[in-house]
């Protein structure tokens, strides 16, 4: 019996002797961190590991026949390391690289800007499509919230006070100089290029734009286009005043293509709203755009965006006591391409841009010509830190063409063809090459803190500039936060007709904003202050040097149950400009500027937005007097000394937007309509004149407008 | 009791409305064999079981105090290891915390911590599958809160999410699962349910973790079974649905989700 015990128990020993030994290290990153719950354990034996600690230590049993220990983690490299059995080390040190499928995470991540913190508001597109008055487009959207300070009912970014030149539309990285449709002589413009099917997202900076770009002294707008599509879709459209197609169409997992198209004319919709279009003769516009977007290798993408639009419009229009018919016509092709190539560490992005235009402006005496040529290039890379820190550095190279030509008066009053004109050719470029860093530090769940720098480097006869910045976001919990951003901007002048000119522009820029942000209310408060200068011809011939504005407003935004929502805003804005080294008050001073919206939205029902927006009039500068010049064949206006000391009428309007969804078996169908200036409001817009000025009377904004439409959408 | 307690969560469960599956069934196995070495008592030791047992407390005693008191230890601890494993957790428990608040009507604090917890997630800074699983689960049990256009923004963020987790790692059972519940509470008209079935048959082939480990989470692939029966239940494919529901109870034989659907298959 004893024998027996005996053999029993000098069978057991040795396996008691080798279950006792153990094999211990610690798991970190290549950061050198710690990694917590990282599975350890012998490749024959799965399920009988371990797993670290906060530490990344662990310690795990020797088994019989162990020979190669295992260590994984999600996320990271699994490390497989041959262990001798009879010499077991001990502390082992194990570093488990990321793995490389975590590019996928590096995409996503470059997809948002480095200064998205600093961003007053980002719009996806269904903010877009859900936004009021904004007929589904991208920039008009904007026209709705507090920062923009708009009063020309035009597509253009007006931000925080500012000129809308001032302030830059950026289309992947490239800006779009004049980014709207119909654009006047003075950029104004009803509609944006952008259709609202190819963007994924817009960041809107109201105040102190990011110094990843460049070329702006007010507010920038940064639109994404989509980098990925769920379905192919075929969408109809037709309206009023318009037919449009769109396809969205996969070509593999990572490559698909947008094309769309549309032809805009007149003849129902003036028909429709006669009585509020009598100024309006004519408008055509076709306009086609291909977006494309590839994955080239595992970590190259490419983006290519290419537009072309084809658009004239004849209007009867009044200037300085002539009225004539208003004739303009453009042809415009720009394509936006991007590179990025992507590593564990960042992404190294080439941006390219190119842009042509030919427009011709035929009013009186004036036959304005104007062909641009633009190139853009820009080299950036952007590390994607698993830290606290990430960094963008890069140099643009923004080159533009312009060439005046035709005919211009020789007097700026004298517009009637009877008066005297001179022949004009002007060519004017400017190169902009301006290397730039911007640094994003976040301290702690807390504090943000974003900083850019951004020197000229001097072509042609340019000066040479700085332009920096800082901002601090502290986010107080997940639902309020303060962002204070502060810096100095250069930029240059847009040309236009009356500033055939790349007049550098500067600003200085301070803001508060405060946002409190739940599912259900959101409430914006923001203050800035800015001290522009530059020189601006206006269309009166006032050469405004300095431009100082004071702004405050306040956005409120609340849900109501599950369908009913309701925002209001208001705007108070302070603004004086310097002319001759005195000061005026700017045209767009504003001791209001209220927007109000009720919208009611259920799928099975309907959509339905009421909105209403109020101001006081612009100012104005008065004509006092008129004298008859000979040379000019033309009265020539006496302008009042006090400049801006007159006041239209206070702005109001009332409007309502109308659509319902119908769905049927994957496939979409919108019906839709609006109502522009719902009481037939005349809100003063433009003074003009008889010849000799004696008679003064008013053009006005918009009067009521009808405008309704479908859009079918099929999905295969 | 404890099976008593399980038994109403899941009923309380099964009524919320375009929620995914909770995770309710027998606690999980861990790596508790005698050859591992002692596991650290620590907090997120079996925490996926923690936060339910504080769920069925808290459903029991009619007040969030057990979810509460694990959420302030948690996040007790979160201030000390700073460990993004522990924001997945507090994740975790906010999207029971959103049921139990559902359940006892209060449809503004639901909103709140299902919103709470996505925050949450968001906020970790390299995403793997796991949380882009978890990320979409929270988003969308938070759809039933969106309305209009903002719910199809949202319903695509959940795709997203699930993909991104399958993108990740193409055999994590939660990706799977819950790109399945997207897809699943989707309407026809909307172009939902087309790729439920793929998507869950996926799901069951998969481990509910590939290596066993307590502080990793195990859901998904039980709720994956459930979800699959309902569906072919739904499109009168009763023969289907028996058959998984006998694998479905072939390795969750405790399975209550499971099993309270036998009666629908007779």
């Amino acid at each position: 019996m004893k024998k027996v015990v005996l053999l029993c128990f000098s069978m057991l020993f040795p396996a008691i002797i080798f279950a006792q030994k153990t094999v211990s290290g610690t798991v970190k990153d290549d950061n050198n961190e710690p990694i917590f719950a990282a599975d350890v354990f012998w490749k024959n034996a799965p399920s009988k590991g371990t797993t670290t600690d906060f530490d990344g230590v662990f310690e795990l049993l020797v088994l019989e026949n162990s020979d190669t220990l295992v260590v994984s983690f999600i996320g990271f490299q699994s490390r497989y390391i041959p262990i001798n059995t009879d010499a077991i080390p001990k502390n082992l040190s194990i570093i488990l690289q990321e793995d490389v499928e975590t590019l996928q995470e590096v995409e996503i991540k470059a997809k948002q800007p480095i200064s998205k913190k600093f961003s007053v508001i980002k719009l996806q597109k269904s903010d877009i499509y859900l936004s009021p008055n904004a007929d589904n487009d991208p920039l008009k959207a904007i026209t709705n919230l507090p920062y923009s300070t708009n009063t020309e009912e035009s597509a253009n970014p007006t931000l925080r006070g500012s000129d809308p030149d001032r302030s830059r539309i950026v289309l992947n990285g490239v800006p779009v100089y004049r980014p709207v449709r119909n654009s006047q002589l003075n950029g104004i413009g009803n509609f944006s290029l952008f259709n609202n099917e190819i963007i994924h997202d817009q960041y809107v900076y109201a105040s102190n734009p990011p110094l990843t770009f460049g070329n702006t002294t007010a507010g920038l707008v940064s639109i994404q286009t989509q980098d990925e599509i769920d379905k192919n879709t075929i969408q109809i459209a037709a309206g009023l005043a318009s037919v449009g197609a769109f396809i969205s169409q996969k070509l593999n997992k990572d490559t698909f293509f947008q094309i769309y198209g549309n032809y805009q004319f007149p003849d129902l919709y003036l028909d429709v709203n006669k009585n509020s279009t009598e100024q309006i003769k004519s408008f055509h516009t076709k306009d086609i755009g291909l977006n494309f977007h590839a994955k080239i290798e595992e970590d190259v993408t490419f983006n290519s965006f290419t537009y072309a639009i084809d658009e004239d419009f004849d209007v009867e229009d009044f200037q300085y006591g002539f009225t004539g018919n208003s004739i303009a016509s453009k042809k415009r092709l720009f394509t936006v391409n991007n590179f990025s190539f992507f590593n564990k560490k960042g992404v190294t992005s080439v941006n390219t841009g190119y842009n042509t235009s030919n427009s011709d402006y035929k009013f009186g005496n004036i036959d304005s010509k104007l062909d641009i040529r633009q190139v853009f290039f820009s080299l950036n890379y952007r590390t994607i830190g698993i830290d606290n820190f990430s960094l963008k550095t890069g140099i643009d190279l923004d080159y533009s063409y312009n060439k005046f030509y035709g005919d211009e008066p020789v007097y700026f009053y004298a517009l009637s063809p009877d008066s005297p004109n001179v022949r004009n050719r002007n060519k004017i470029s400017n190169a902009i090459v301006e290397p730039y860093v911007y640094l994003n530090y976040d301290l702690n769940e807390t504090f943000s803190l974003g900083s850019g720098i951004r020197p000229n480097i001097p072509t042609q006869d340019q000066k040479s500039y700085v332009s920096y910045q800082g901002s601090l976001k502290t986010s107080f919990n997940t639902r309020s936060s303060l962002l204070l951003s502060g810096g100095h901007y250069n930029s240059y002048q847009t040309p236009d007709y009356y500033n055939q000119a790349f007049n550098l522009l500067k600003s200085d820029q301070y803001a508060i904003d405060y946002t409190y942000d739940t599912s259900k209310t959101y409430l914006n408060l923001g203050l800035y202050y800015k001290d522009e200068s530059g020189d601006v011809i206006t269309p009166d011939d006032f050469l405004i040097t300095a431009t100082k504005t004071f702004g405050v407003e306040l956005y409120f935004k609340q849900e109501i149950g599950k369908y009913f929502n309701f925002s209001i805003s208001n705007t108070y804005l302070d603004q004086k400009i310097t002319i001759n080294g005195e000061e005026f008050t700017s045209s767009n001073d504003l001791n209001y500027f209220v927007k109000g919206s009720v919208q009611f939205n259920h799928p099975k029902v309907f959509n339905l937005s009421l909105n209403y927006v109020t101001r006081p009039g612009s100012f104005y500068t008065d004509v006092i007097g008129a004298e008859f010049e000979n040379n000019a064949n033309a009265f020539r206006p006496i302008f009042d000394t006090n400049i801006n000391g007159s006041q239209f009428n206070n702005y109001n309007n009332l409007s309502l937007n109308i659509n319902r969804y119908f769905a049927f078996k994957g496939n979409g169908l919108i019906l839709y309509g609006v109502v522009n200036n719902i009481f037939d409001t005349d809100n003063e817009f433009r003074a003009v004149y008889n010849p000799d000025y004696s008679e003064k009377f008013f053009t006005n904004y918009q009067k009521r407008s009808f405008y309704f439409g479908m859009v079918l959408q099929l999905n295969h | 009791m404890k099976l008593f307690l399980m038994t109403v969560a899941c009923f309380l469960h099964l009524n919320c409305a375009n929620s995914a599956s909770t995770e309710v069934k027998p606690k999980p196995e861990v790596s508790t064999e005698a050859f591992s070495t002692e596991i650290k008592d620590n907090l997120l030791e079996n925490i996926q079981q923690k936060v339910m047992d504080a769920f069925v407390g808290s459903v029991i005693a009619k007040n969030p105090n057990a979810l509460n008191e694990l959420e302030t230890k948690l996040k007790d601890l979160y201030k000390d290891k700073k460990q993004d494993l522990i924001l997945y957790w507090i994740g975790y428990l906010d999207y029971y915390k959103s049921i139990y608040y559902y359940e006892v009507k209060n449809s503004k604090l639901s909103e709140e911590a299902v919103t709470e917890g996505i925050a949450k997630i968001k906020q970790i800074k390299n995403k793997n599958t796991e949380y882009y699983a978890i990320l979409g689960l929270l988003e969308n049990f938070s759809l039933q809160y969106a309305r209009g256009i903002n719910a199809m923004s949202l319903s695509k963020s959940v795709k997203e999410s699930a993909d991104m987790s399958i993108e990740l790692d193409p055999n994590n059972v939660r990706g799977y699962y819950v790109a399945a519940v997207n897809d699943y509470y989707t309407p026809v008209d909307f172009g939902g349910k087309k790729k439920a079935e793929k998507l869950l048959l996926k799901a069951i082939s998969l481990p509910a973790q590939k290596i066993k480990n307590s502080y990793m989470p195990s859901w998904g692939k039980e709720e994956a079974y459930e979800l699959l029966i309902k569906f072919y239940i739904s499109t009168g494919n009763k023969e289907k649905a028996k058959e998984i529901y006998k694998k479905g109870i072939a390795e969750y034989p405790d399975s209550y989700l499971i099993k309270e659907l036998a009666s629908k298959l007779i």
